[in-house]
């Protein structure tokens, strides 16, 4: 416990990421941005669907998109094709209430950086975060 | 085929002018009225290979026309021969090379006749097709027998060459009729159906000519030219329209998978039967009056069993459809059922994706958080605990209702009676619709399956009667009678008629067709009584299905090592 706690507060000290975070569960989205910022990251925007995200994106330039995967109109899979073809691209999260072999692979090729089932630990979905902004940053 | 048609139209008028007025002179009556015979004859030839050619891409009608073609030739070789021993020799050998000609054009027709191409046929439809043909060619063969061949052996007085050669002509006509059977009962492929109506057509000329002819060599004399020849002129002339008639063939598709096909009531047989009853009838007219009396009686006896043999056949054509129809409907069903299940399924993975779900993936958020909190020392996050507390409480009841949904507890629970009063009460909730249930089951339990069948059957009529019937009142009961349970919903709404409920069926709306079949399945029976402007009555008898199988003894060796263990 005291590991963890010690973690915890390291991963804190380092600067935040900013993070977008896209689902149209609103209570969901408003718990993630609690949660990231628990963590230190700076959470520029909450958007409801994917073309919100897209707009927020190019106005905010986060460093990490965090997306649920089903959203009434363009999904997730197609919102990570969309942001891929964005000049100097968020690294993208899908955040997905189904734990998936195909699903995963999806994702994965449309673009996405990592592939989080709703539900895991919060400091896993910190580090995906902190990952993919060090992998989006090395681009 | 039109300028066919008007020339040999111009051609029989002049003929049939000739006919009437004998024009040319009474001298010259047999080379006039022979020559007569030469174009035509001609023209049919000419026409029938043409037609061939025409179906160059399918080699059973070319086949069949070349047949053709060979079998007016032969007749073309007799009346030439016929002509030059009238007119040129003038003697009558009988019999000549002229019969040659005249009795092969019997065989190689009907060779023609056969070779036409025909649907494919399973071996149930062969053995009717033979019956009907054997039918129509017996009971023209009747009239042949009576008329000339009968007589004809009868009167005796020939050489064996001479008789035999007077015998052939009669059965060739048999022969002949039986080709024109197959032809009315084989059915033709649709581009060729007009050309064959009109060899048939032209058929049946020829040999009711040959019987005339039969008749009136029996009876009198005959020569070339007499008014006789008129029918074989016509027939010819038939011979020629039909093969101007027949299209540029295509290719033979695949043969179709057969089918069970509609049959129409044939007529042909009755009519074959009733003329040769008149035949009888006509034959007997000079017995005496007991005989005449049972004569009589055995027509009206062939007569009743044919009206009765019709009318059970044009209510087998109306069983027929009605089964048709079933079948149309329960593949549609069965479609819908399978459609349906998946529905369900995708309607329920939906409500679990966005509900329950996320709710709870949201809870684990907010109880990390509080667990950080707490970790820190911040009171805050006891309060957190408390708030998603409150949460999962609403996360269970969401999940609760989800399962009433599925499937109504109080279904379970307390029987079909209670769970219907709910569902009506519910259903009808916010209307001004008047909702009675008479129930005389009361708590009582039916087996499983006997209330979920009609659960589900009131659900879907009461939701007809909720969205389509405008109804001011409805009733539903409930009661048993002997073993078996009856269910009926009955609304005092706009109604409607078999052709619309039809039509919603088409339009994918299946509860109608829905409810008879859980109901069917389940071994009961299902009405619907429905009249526009007077409500709708749906009446629902089920047998009580069997109950799950008595349950075994219990083995107390098996409990106690369970206990034990």
């Amino acid at each position: 416990m005291n590991q963890q706690v010690e973690d915890e507060e390291a991963s804190s000290a380092k600067p935040g990421v900013r993070v977008l975070v896209v689902d149209d569960d609103q209570q969901v989205a408003s718990r993630l941005r609690e949660l990231l910022t628990d963590f230190n990251h700076t959470v520029v925007g909450l958007a409801s669907n994917s073309i919100q995200a897209l707009v927020l994106i190019k106005t905010l330039r986060p460093e990490v998109v965090l997306t649920d995967l089903r959203m009434p109109g363009m999904g997730g899979l197609q919102l990570a094709a969309e942001v891929m073809r964005v000049a100097d691209p968020p690294a993208l999260i899908v955040v997905s209430a189904y734990d998936d072999p195909s699903l995963r692979e999806a994702a994965r090729r449309a673009g996405a950086y990592a592939y989080v089932v709703k539900g895991t630990p919060g400091v896993q979905i910190h580090d995906a975060v902190v990952a993919a902004a060090a992998a989006q940053s090395a681009r | 085929m039109v300028r066919a048609a008007v020339l040999s139209g111009v051609f029989l008028a002049i003929y049939a002018s000739w006919q009437l007025t004998r024009w040319g002179g009474a001298a010259h009556k047999t080379l006039i009225g022979d020559l007569f015979f030469m174009p035509i004859n001609v023209a049919a030839v000419v026409a029938a290979l043409l037609a061939a050619r025409r179906c160059r891409a399918e080699p059973r009608a070319r086949r069949s026309w070349q047949l053709l073609a060979l079998a007016l030739a032969f007749y073309l070789l007799g009346d030439v021969v016929q002509t030059y021993y009238e007119v040129v020799a003038r003697a009558k050998p009988y019999p000549s090379l002229g019969d040659v000609g005249y009795l092969a054009f019997y065989p190689v027709a009907l060779a023609a006749l056969l070779r036409l191409p025909v649907t494919r046929r399973s071996p149930r439809e062969r053995v009717t097709l033979g019956l009907d043909c054997a039918l129509v060619a017996l009971s023209g063969a009747v009239p042949i027998w009576y008329v000339s061949l009968g007589p004809t052996l009868a009167a005796g007085g020939q050489g064996e060459v001479a008789m035999t050669v007077s015998l052939a002509y009669p059965l060739g006509d048999m022969v002949l009729l039986v080709g024109v059977a197959a032809l009315l009962f084989r059915g033709a492929p649709a581009g060729m159906r007009g050309a064959l109506a009109l060899v048939g057509v032209g058929l049946v000329g020829f040999v009711v000519t040959d019987v005339v002819y039969g008749w009136v060599t029996l009876h009198g004399t005959y020569a070339g030219g007499d008014l006789v020849d008129a029918g074989w002129m016509f027939a010819l002339a038939f011979f020629m329209l039909a093969a101007t008639a027949q299209p540029v063939a295509e290719a033979p598709r695949a043969p179709r998978p057969i089918a069970v096909s509609r049959r129409r009531v044939s007529w042909l047989p009755y009519i074959g039967l009733a003329a040769n009853v008149a035949l009888i009838v006509q034959a007997q007219r000079n017995i005496g009056a007991t005989m005449l009396v049972v004569y009589v009686a055995v027509v009206v006896l062939v007569a009743l069993v044919s009206v009765r043999q019709l009318v059970v056949q044009s209510e087998l054509l109306v069983a027929q459809r009605a089964l048709r129809e079933a079948q149309a409907d329960r593949a549609l069903l069965l479609d819908r059922t399978i459609s349906r299940g998946e529905e369900e399924r995708v309607r329920i993975a939906t409500e679990l994706h966005d509900g329950p779900v996320q709710r709870l993936a949201a809870l684990g958020y907010l109880l990390e958080r509080s667990a950080r909190l707490t970790r820190r020392g911040d009171g805050g996050g006891l309060m957190l605990v408390d708030e998603a507390l409150g949460e999962l409480g609403g996360e269970i009841e969401g999940l609760r209702r989800l399962m009433a949904d599925l499937r109504p507890p109080v279904l379970d629970e307390s029987g079909l009676e209670n769970a219907l009063r709910d569902h009506l009460a519910t259903v009808f909730r916010q209307t001004d619709v008047k909702v009675e249930l008479v129930g005389r089951l009361g708590a009582e339990r039916l087996p499983p399956d006997t209330e979920t069948v009609l659960y589900r059957v009131a659900q879907e009529a009461l939701l007809n009667a909720a969205q389509h019937a405008s109804a001011g009142k409805v009733c539903v009961q409930l009661e048993r009678t002997g073993s078996s349970v009856v269910l009926s919903i009955e609304d005092d709404g706009i109604g409607f008629t078999h052709e619309q409920a039809r039509a919603r069926l088409r339009d994918g709306h299946f509860g109608v067709v829905g409810m008879r079949e859980r109901i069917e399945l389940g071994g009961g029976s299902w009405h619907l009584d429905s009249t526009p402007g007077r409500g709708t009555r749906i009446t629902a008898m089920l047998p009580e299905l069997s109950a799950a199988p008595e349950s075994l003894e219990p083995c107390s060796d098996l409990i106690e090592l369970g206990v034990s263990a």
